[in-house]
């Protein structure tokens, strides 16, 4: 077998278009089951799998592939109707293939074991529909452990009376008649199109009179390697050579001049005496032990070189925006050349032109390297219909997804991690949300529930919404759950009771069920979710439905953000969080039992000493700022001393232990060098919420 | 000058690695198509002197495409690339005027050894 880790990369990412290609189309395909076309479509995107997986010697997955193809071959047919069990079962193949692409990624060997249960599943669906058992197909390697040969010779077994009128004839009126003799190479595939290609180009320079095996036999590739036949035609020896060493895979042909009388006496003889297998057959054990040791290659060489190269994460890029790289890059270069140039003649004024074009040239190249990040949505909404199918089977529930907006992009990062949240909140809606049909009817909806989920750019940010048009939330069955399990609920209004389902360890679903979890969920969700740097919020009506906003940052790396100086160090908060920034007196902040208070839009807000909480000392006497921030639908009062001014500032990752502290996002660094920590305002007042429950 | 072939498959993977191939042997490859349809017209512009034929692919299949090449070139050499399970299409393609057939998964030594055979 040929190295081919110089194609893994292309592999796998073919293959995952691939299956992600049958995913819809499969899903569609439930939907339209007599559509054709979708069903060729489908065909070919698994023969295509089929192909690459055997060219890149990964047989396990060639052989589900295999499988799989077969069975869209009867549909392709006709000779099996696609039904809802079908489209799950190739689900799970599609999802198994997954797993399988995953560990090969991973460089891990793939044992039969992993398919074999799909496999007895995808027989019995061929069974079904073809009436015959199905043969476990053998594999290539092992008809290739071939028995010592024969030494390949023209002697026939059938020939007959009839056959050799037929010679004589020929050789009377002039034709020459040759005895031909042929082995096919060693593994040779699809050995019955061989022999019709063989013999095709024959017929077309004379008549084959006699074959062994039968032509039937060897049309259907029922052989071994080697047959013999009778060739009658006007062409010379040589030139009978060469229309069959013209196909390829022959391993050997032996063509003599064929004498009637001769052949019968050697039939005969053979008969008496069978020819017994060479003792040393030199060429079979040549080939043998060179893929043996081809195959030790494999499984050895190849090892080393990948053991430790971790999975590499590839972006698509359109190729305008690359394009547009260069051009900048290339201005860039001018530009730098002609501040060179302009430093050696001493001419500060050309430096500050070129410095000009420079700095507008990284902001264009900051930009684009953004945008270079940047993902569809679609990127992970596209798996969600499917599990929608899936759940709504499960759960006996009729439901419909609706996508909105699935080009609207986000950063890489951002993209890849919304998939699990996302599914969490999908599951919670099919599970929880939507009701079965007939409750629905009683309650005059239509029987099928629709769950909405839409993405759209909003200014810097990105808003998904997830909406279902289920039962809603009760507050009350909240309330009723959250004093159950010792959560004290008094003088919550029903918004802050219905927040109550993002604390750790809240579950409203009854029993738990293998769909949703066991209400672990929310809380992580909006951990994720603020991790990233966004929120999330709910409404949600009895009845009606419930819907989720998260809203995420654009991009992760660059935010506009507010300087301020708290004591003599700098610090950055996230300008989007920020509402307001208000002058303090000392003597304006209320002290009320257990919490620093301040009056703000006719309401009262709790105040965030961040010189206590980061242990700094204040500068400031008694004049202070206020950063009035929104945190979960609350706004905090975030006190510092000095206010620098808004900048836009790129966010560095600092320590995972620093990371752990819960007080900062990141860090940043200022033009003069100096670093300013960047305050996680949610850790810090959801910190300051805590306190106060 | 190595002799011009085309390469028409449908998946990225299989033209990249059957280019590899051909390259590494001395082969020059004049084009690439990713269908049946592509491949007549690069038929035309490229000139090829062979021409390996993937079979299932989209807009146009391989068969079609052959019996089309055949019809403006009737010495055109075609080698089809077939899989596993394509014997009917494998002897339709025969048929058509097919010189030969390669199987995947692909081999070096036998890609090369049909696509010498059909050029020499």
């Amino acid at each position: 077998m040929d190295d081919n880790s110089a194609y893994r990369e292309l592999f796998f990412e073919e293959s995952e278009d691939n299956l992600q290609k049958l995913n819809d189309n499969v899903l569609e395909l439930e939907k339209e089951p007599d559509n054709k076309d979708l069903i060729n479509e489908i065909f070919r995107a698994a023969h295509t799998l089929k192909g690459s997986s055997a060219t890149m010697g990964y047989d396990v997955m060639t052989k589900l592939t295999h499988r799989m193809e077969d069975i869209f071959d009867l549909f392709k047919t006709d000779k099996l109707k696609v039904n809802g069990d079908h489209i799950s079962l190739i689900f799970k193949c599609l999802d198994k293939l997954t797993e399988l692409l995953n560990d090969l990624q991973d460089d891990k060997e793939l044992s039969e074991d992993q398919i074999s249960e799909l496999i007895t599943e995808l027989n019995k669906v061929e069974t079904s529909a073809t009436g015959k058992a199905v043969e476990d197909t053998p594999t290539e390697s092992s008809q290739e452990a071939k028995k010592p040969q024969v030494k390949l010779d023209t002697v026939f077994a059938s020939l007959e009376e009839p056959d050799l009128d037929v010679v004589k004839q020929a050789k009377s009126s002039g034709h020459n008649v040759f005895a031909i003799a042929i082995r096919l190479d060693q593994g040779t595939l699809l050995k019955g199109p061989r022999v019709f290609l063989i013999m095709q180009k024959l017929d077309e320079e004379g008549d084959v009179v006699h074959t062994e095996p039968t032509a039937d036999l060897l049309e259907n590739g029922n052989f071994d390697t080697d047959f013999k036949l009778i060739f009658v035609t006007n062409s010379s020896l040589d030139e009978v050579k060469s229309i069959i060493n013209s196909s390829s895979e022959i391993d050997q042909v032996i063509i003599e001049d064929f004498d009637g009388e001769k052949a019968m006496k050697a039939q005969e003889e053979r008969k008496k005496n069978p020819p017994t297998p060479q003792k040393a057959p030199a060429k079979p054990k040549a080939a043998a032990s060179a893929k043996s040791v081809a195959k030790k290659a494999k499984s050895g060489a190849p090892k080393h070189e990948t053991a430790h190269h971790p999975r590499n994460q590839s972006i698509r890029v359109d190729l305008g925006r690359l394009d547009r790289f260069l051009n900048l890059v290339s201005e860039l270069v001018v530009y730098r050349n002609q501040m060179e140039d302009s430093s050696h003649r001493n001419d500060l004024d050309g430096i500050k032109d070129s410095l000009e074009q420079v700095s507008r040239l990284t902001s264009e190249l900051q930009d684009l390297v953004l945008r270079i990040r940047m993902q569809q949505v679609s990127l992970v909404f596209s798996r969600f219909p499917r599990m929608i199918r899936d759940l709504s089977r499960d759960l006996h529930k009729e439901m419909d997804l609706v996508i909105i907006g699935e080009d609207t992009e986000l950063d890489k990062t951002v993209v890849t991690e919304l998939g699990e949240p996302l599914i969490h909140l999908l599951r919670n809606s099919a599970d929880h949300g939507i009701e079965d049909p007939e409750t629905r009817e009683k309650l005059g909806k239509p029987r099928k529930g629709t769950i909405t989920l839409s993405a759209y750019q909003e200014g810097n940010q990105v808003i998904i919404t997830l909406e279902d048009d289920g039962k809603g939330i009760d507050p009350q069955v909240i309330k009723k759950s959250a004093e159950e399990k010792g959560i004290n609920t008094e003088g919550m209004s029903e918004d802050e009771l219905r927040l109550l389902i993002f604390h750790p360890g809240f579950s409203t679903a009854k029993k738990i069920t293998n769909i949703s979890g066991r209400g672990v969920g929310l809380d992580a969700v909006k951990t994720k979710i603020t991790g990233l740097g966004g929120s999330i919020e709910m409404r949600s009506q009895v009845n009606v439905g419930s819907k989720f906003i998260i809203k995420l940052p654009l991009t992760l790396s660059i935010i506009q953000a507010l300087m301020v100086k708290i004591g003599n160090e700098n610090f950055a908060i996230p300008l989007d969080v920020v509402e307001k920034v208000v002058m303090l007196d000392e003597s304006e902040i209320i002290s009320t039992a257990e919490n620093e208070v301040y009056r703000y839009q006719g309401g009262i807000i709790p105040i965030i000493r961040t010189n206590e909480l980061l242990k700094i000392k204040s500068t400031a006497e008694d004049k202070k700022f206020a950063i009035i921030v929104k945190s979960d639908q609350q706004y905090f009062g975030i006190l510092a001393d000095q206010l620098i001014g808004q900048k836009e500032i790129v966010i560095k990752k600092i320590d995972p232990v620093l990371q752990k502290i819960n007080r900062y996002q990141g860090a940043t660094i200022f033009n003069n060098g100096s670093i300013a920590l960047i305050l996680d305002v949610n850790a810090l007042c959801q910190g300051k919420g805590k306190v106060k429950s | 000058m190595g002799k011009k072939i085309l390469i028409v498959d449908d998946a990225v993977f299989m033209r990249i690695k059957l280019k590899d191939i051909l390259e590494k042997n001395g082969y020059e490859v004049a084009g690439e198509a990713q269908n049946g349809k592509e491949a007549i017209e690069k038929y035309q512009s490229a000139s090829p002197d062979l021409v390996t034929m993937d079979i299932t692919m989209p807009e146009v299949d391989g068969i079609q495409a052959l019996k089309k090449i055949r019809e403006i070139d009737g010495n055109a050499k075609v080698i089809m690339c077939s899989a596993m399970g394509q014997q009917g299409m494998v002897m339709d393609a025969i048929k058509a005027g097919a010189i030969d057939f390669i199987v995947k998964p692909f081999d070096t030594e036998r890609v090369i050894k049909a696509v010498d055979k059909a050029l020499s």
